[in-house]
C-alpha cells in the first residue's frame, strides 16, 4: 500500500502546481484501484468484464477504460447481493456505523469520513459555536457533516429539524455562530425569530451560514447576506451520500473547489470519455476510500471544470455550479442539450403547440430533428423556422439540422422532450 | 492532575469498603476542581458552608442540598450558557445537546465518563461482530448519540435509526441481518407488530440476539414475551440526559447494577439520609467526570436498594425497577415532562379555565392525556381548538399528546397537580 508517511497534508496538495498534484493523485489512484480490485468483489467483476486489468490504470486518462457505475447500478447490485452490492472492502461488522439512503441503498461510513472538507485543519473552528440541523437519523446526512465540523474544531449543536422555536431560543441562548442546513429552514428560523419579536440582526449572533440541497437557494442566500448580514459560506458544497464531499467553496465565492481526496472526472455520461475543461458533462468520483471503493462513481450531476487560478491560492480546479441532471440532458455534437434550454428557446414561440427533438446518428453523425405541432396552421412555416433555428442556436449553441411539422395529438402529452435514438 | 480510575473489571470485584475508598479519593480531587472551574457549584458549596480541602469523602456532603433537575433549568437561567456547572468553555466542548428545560447538556470528554459507558455497553452484552439499530433520538438529545457512541467504543456497527419509520427499521433490521437493538420498550414491541403483520417470521427471518429496552417501568410482561416467544434475550439501563448511562442489568437479572465511576447514594425523600438495603429512596449520583461535575445530583427516581451480593459476582450496588419519580416531573415514553413545559404552552390558550395532563398505561404503552376545561362552551370550535392544543402542547413537551379530552367543570380539582401519574404496571 502508499506510504502514508510522506503523504502530503490536504492545504499542500491544494496548493500545488497541477503537474505536481496530478502526480500525487495520479500515485493514490493506482493504490486504491489495485486495492479495490482485490478487495471488492464488484470491481474486479467489472473490470474483468470489460478486459481491463488494475495495471492498465496508469494515469488519470487511462480511467476511461473503466465503465462507470451509477445510483441505479448500486441499487440493482446492492438488491441481488446485499446489502453493499460487493463494493465493500471490508468485513461489514467492523463498520462504525450503516446509513441508508433513499433507493434504499446502504452506505457505511468511511474512515474518511465526509470527505477532507476544503483542507481545512482543527483550528478552522475553533472558537464558534454551530448549529446543525440536518436530520441525524437514518441517511448520512447529519452525522457525516457533524463529524467533519468536529474535526474542524467547532462545537456543535445537533439541533437537526423541527422544533423552530426551540431552534431560535438556542440561537439566542448559545449565542450561536454559524448554521448548517437547508436555506429555506434557515428563513423559517429568521421568520420565526422576528415573529417572536427579536430583531434578528441585533439580537442574534449567527455569521455565517452553509446551505444547500436544495434547487433554488440563490436568492434566499442573497437575502440572508445582504439583509441579515450572514456570510453564505461558499456558496455550496457539494456532497453525495455515496462518496462523501467532493467539491467544497471557498472565501472567495468562485465555485467549488473539488477535494484532493479523490479523483474527479467530467465526462460525457453517453461514451465516459473525459471532457475538456469548459466543456459540460457528468461529475465522476474516484474516492480514495479504502472501506467502500466506488471507482468511477457516474453522480448523474452535471458541471464543469474551471481552471484558472482562484484567489484564495488554492490550485485545484472548481466546479461553478451544478448545472442539472445528466439523465434529461443529451449530448449532441459535443454539446449538452437540457429540455430546460430548449423550452425557453421553444416555449416563446405562440404558434407552437407541442415539441419533440429526436437527435439519431445516421453515418456517424449526429442529427438533430424538431418536430413541431402547431397551434394554428395558417402561418407562415419558412418564417417560423428561420426565426426559431436562429433562437435555438442562441440558446443551445447547436444548429437543428431539419423541422417536421407533424399532425396535431402525433407528440403524447407526456412525451420526452429531447430523445436520444442514437445506436453506436 | 485529572480524575483517574482503575479498570472497571477490577473494580467490580471490590469489596465496598475498597471501592468507597477509591472514589472518596476521587471525589475530593473532584470537589475542589468543580469548586475552581464551576462558579455556581462554588456557590453551592459555600452557601452550604462546605469547605473543599475538608471533604475527605462522601460523608462530609451530607449537608449539601441536592442538585435537582429543577435546579438545573434555573441554573442553566442565571448562568448562562451552561448552567456555571461545567468545566470547560462552551467553545472547548465537541458538542452541546439540548434538554427540555432548555438545558444545555455538555458533550463529555472525560476519560472516567466514557470508561464508564463503555463498561455499560459491554456489560449488557454488546460486542465487536455486533450490528445493532440505536433508536434513541439523535437530534438534541444527548441519549442517541451518547448510547452511539458508547456502542461504536465497544466495536460495534451502529445504525442510527432514530425513532420512528416502523417499516423501515423492519427493512433494515432483516436486510443488515441486525443482531442487536436498543430503545423504548413500546418502539421495540411496534416494529415487532409490524414485521408480523408483514408476514414476517421474527425467530427466522431476523438475526436478533438481543434488545436492551428501557426507559419505561415495568417492562417485566412484554420482556418475557420477547425472550420467550421470540427468543430474543433483554437487558436493561439506567440513564439520565445530565450524567449519561448510571446502571445496567447483568445477566442474573436480578436489579441493575449501579456502573464503576459512580458515587451512589440512595436517599430517602422524608428523611434526607441514606436508606437500607431493601428500603425506597431517591437515587443521588456523583460520576467521577471532571467536564461536568455534578455533585450530588437527585435524579428523582425513586427505587429500592439491594445490597445483598449479586450471583454474578459483581460486588456493586444494585436498584431495583424505578418505582416513581420524586416531585412533579412525570417520565413518560422515555421523556421526562414538567409542569414547567407544560405552563407557558398552556398560557397561549386564554379561553382555559383548568387543564391536567394524565398519564396512563393501557396495553402496555404510556398514554398522555390532556383534560381541558374551558371557561364557556359559547362560539368556540371545539375541532379547531382540540388540533391547536394537541400541537402546541406536543412542541412544548416534545412528546405527543394521545388525547384531548374537554371536561365538565368540576371534574379537574381547584387544587391540582398540573401533570399526574395515573400509571399501574
Amino acid at each position: 500500500m502508499e506510504n502514508k508517511q510522506s503523504r502530503p497534508l490536504p492545504q499542500e496538495l491544494e496548493r500545488m502546481s497541477a503537474k505536481d498534484r496530478q502526480k500525487h493523485l495520479e500515485d493514490r489512484m493506482r493504490g486504491i484501484i489495485v486495492y479495490a480490485y482485490e478487495k471488492a468483489p464488484a470491481v474486479k467483476e467489472r473490470f474483468d468484464k470489460a478486459g481491463v486489468k488494475p495495471e492498465d490504470i496508469r494515469t488519470i486518462k487511462d480511467l476511461e477504460k473503466v465503465p462507470m457505475v451509477r445510483k441505479d447500478d448500486l441499487i440493482a447490485l446492492q438488491k441481488s447481493n446485499p446489502p453493499f452490492g460487493g463494493y465493500l472492502a471490508v468485513p461489514m461488522d467492523s463498520l462504525e456505523r450503516i446509513y441508508q439512503s433513499p433507493g434504499p441503498i446502504y452506505d457505511p461510513q468511511r474512515k474518511r469520513g465526509f470527505g477532507a472538507g476544503g483542507g481545512q485543519g482543527p483550528g478552522f473552528g475553533k472558537g464558534q459555536i454551530v448549529m446543525n440541523t440536518w436530520s441525524y437519523h437514518v441517511t448520512p446526512a447529519g452525522l457525516g457533516v457533524d463529524q467533519l465540523l468536529i474535526n474542524m474544531g467547532f462545537t456543535v449543536v445537533p439541533s437537526g429539524t423541527g422544533n423552530t422555536e426551540l431552534q431560535v431560543q438556542i440561537m439566542k441562548d448559545l449565542k450561536v455562530n454559524g448554521f448548517v442546513g437547508t436555506p429555506s429552514f434557515l428563513k423559517i428560523i429568521i421568520d420565526k425569530a422576528e415573529e417572536m419579536g427579536y430583531n434578528f440582526k441585533k439580537d442574534f449572533n449567527l455569521k455565517w451560514a452553509m446551505v444547500g440541497g436544495e434547487m433554488g437557494g440563490e436568492s434566499l442566500r442573497k437575502l440572508f447576506q445582504e439583509k441579515y448580514g450572514i456570510l453564505c459560506m461558499g456558496g455550496d458544497t457539494y456532497a453525495t451520500a455515496d462518496v462523501g464531499t467532493v467539491a467544497t467553496g471557498c472565501e472567495k465565492q468562485n465555485g467549488m473547489h473539488i477535494t484532493a481526496d479523490a479523483i474527479v472526472e467530467i465526462v460525457d455520461p453517453a461514451t465516459g470519455k473525459q471532457l475538456e475543461p469548459g466543456e459540460v458533462g457528468e461529475i465522476v468520483v474516484t474516492p480514495f476510500d479504502e472501506v467502500y471503493p466506488l471507482i468511477r462513481f457516474g453522480t448523474g450531476d452535471l458541471s464543469t471544470l474551471v481552471d484558472e487560478p482562484c484567489g484564495c491560492g488554492r490550485t485545484t480546479p472548481r466546479l461553478p455550479k451544478i448545472m442539472g441532471r445528466s439523465g434529461e440532458a443529451v449530448r449532441v455534437r459535443g454539446m449538452f442539450v437540457h429540455p430546460k434550454q430548449t423550452d425557453e428557446a421553444i416555449g416563446r414561440f405562440q404558434e407552437i403547440k407541442k415539441y419533440q427533438l429526436v437527435v439519431s446518428r445516421p453515418q456517424d453523425r449526429d442529427e438533430m430533428v424538431l418536430k413541431v405541432e402547431l397551434a394554428d396552421q395558417a402561418i407562415d412555416k419558412e418564417k417560423l423556422k428561420n426565426n426559431l433555428d436562429k433562437n435555438f442556436r442562441d440558446l443551445c449553441k447547436v444548429k437543428f439540422d431539419r423541422m417536421d411539422f407533424v399532425a396535431a395529438g402525433s407528440i403524447p402529452n407526456d412525451a420526452k422532450k429531447i430523445v436520444d435514438e442514437r445506436k453506436y | 492532575m485529572k480524575n483517574t480510575l482503575p479498570s472497571f473489571e477490577k473494580m467490580e470485584k471490590m469489596s465496598q469498603k475498597e471501592r468507597q475508598k477509591l472514589l472518596d479519593e476521587q471525589l475530593k480531587w473532584l470537589v475542589t476542581y468543580a469548586y475552581e472551574k464551576a462558579p455556581s457549584t462554588k456557590a453551592r458549596l459555600d452557601a452550604a458552608g462546605i469547605v473543599p480541602s475538608k471533604v475527605s469523602g462522601i460523608k462530609d456532603l451530607e449537608n449539601l442540598p441536592l442538585l435537582r433537575k429543577d435546579n438545573l433549568v434555573d441554573l442553566y437561567k442565571n448562568y448562562p450558557p451552561l448552567g456555571g456547572l461545567v468545566t470547560v468553555p462552551i467553545t472547548k466542548l465537541e458538542r452541546v445537546y439540548v434538554s427540555p428545560g432548555p438545558i444545555y447538556d455538555p458533550h463529555h470528554s472525560s476519560e472516567t465518563f466514557w470508561q464508564r459507558h463503555v463498561y455499560i455497553g459491554k456489560s449488557v452484552g454488546f460486542q465487536p461482530g455486533d450490528i445493532v439499530v440505536n433508536s434513541w433520538m439523535y437530534n438534541l438529545v444527548p441519549a442517541g448519540l451518547m448510547i452511539d457512541e458508547s456502542l461504536r467504543r465497544n466495536g460495534v456497527t451502529v445504525i442510527p435509526m432514530g425513532v420512528g419509520n416502523t417499516e423501515l427499521q423492519v427493512q433494515v433490521m432483516k436486510q443488515l441481518k441486525v443482531t442487536g437493538f436498543i430503545g423504548t420498550t413500546s418502539f421495540f414491541m411496534n416494529i415487532i407488530t409490524k414485521a408480523e403483520e408483514m408476514g414476517l417470521d421474527i425467530r427466522k427471518d431476523f438475526n436478533l440476539k438481543r434488545a436492551i429496552i428501557g426507559g419505561e417501568m415495568g417492562g417485566g410482561p412484554i420482556r418475557k414475551l420477547v425472550e420467550e416467544k421470540y427468543g430474543i434475550a433483554t437487558g436493561d439501563m439506567y440513564a439520565t440526559a445530565d450524567v449519561g448511562l448510571l446502571a445496567f442489568e447483568c445477566s442474573a437479572k436480578s436489579g441493575m447494577h449501579i456502573a464503576e465511576g459512580v458515587v451512589f447514594e440512595m436517599i430517602s425523600y422524608e428523611t434526607g439520609k441514606q436508606v437500607k438495603s431493601g428500603e425506597v429512596g431517591e437515587i443521588v449520583v456523583t460520576p467521577i467526570d471532571e467536564t461536568y461535575p455534578l455533585i450530588r445530583f437527585g435524579t428523582g427516581d425513586l427505587a429500592t436498594l439491594i445490597e445483598e451480593p449479586c450471583s454474578c459476582g459483581r460486588t456493586s450496588p444494585r436498584i431495583s425497577r424505578l418505582l416513581g419519580r420524586v416531585g412533579d416531573a412525570v417520565r413518560t415514553r422515555g421523556m421526562f415532562i414538567h409542569p414547567r413545559q407544560l405552563e407557558p404552552a398552556m398560557a397561549k390558550f386564554p379561553q382555559v379555565a383548568q387543564y391536567q395532563a394524565v398519564v396512563t398505561r393501557p396495553a402496555n404503552r404510556d398514554e398522555l392525556t390532556l383534560k381541558v376545561e374551558l371557561k364557556t362552551q359559547d362560539g368556540i370550535d371545539k375541532d379547531k381548538l382540540l388540533t391547536d392544543l394537541t400541537t402546541v402542547v406536543s412542541d412544548a413537551l416534545r412528546i405527543k399528546v394521545d388525547r384531548v379530552e374537554f371536561v365538565d367543570k368540576g371534574v379537574i380539582p381547584e387544587w391540582h397537580k398540573l401533570i399526574i401519574d395515573e400509571r399501574v404496571y
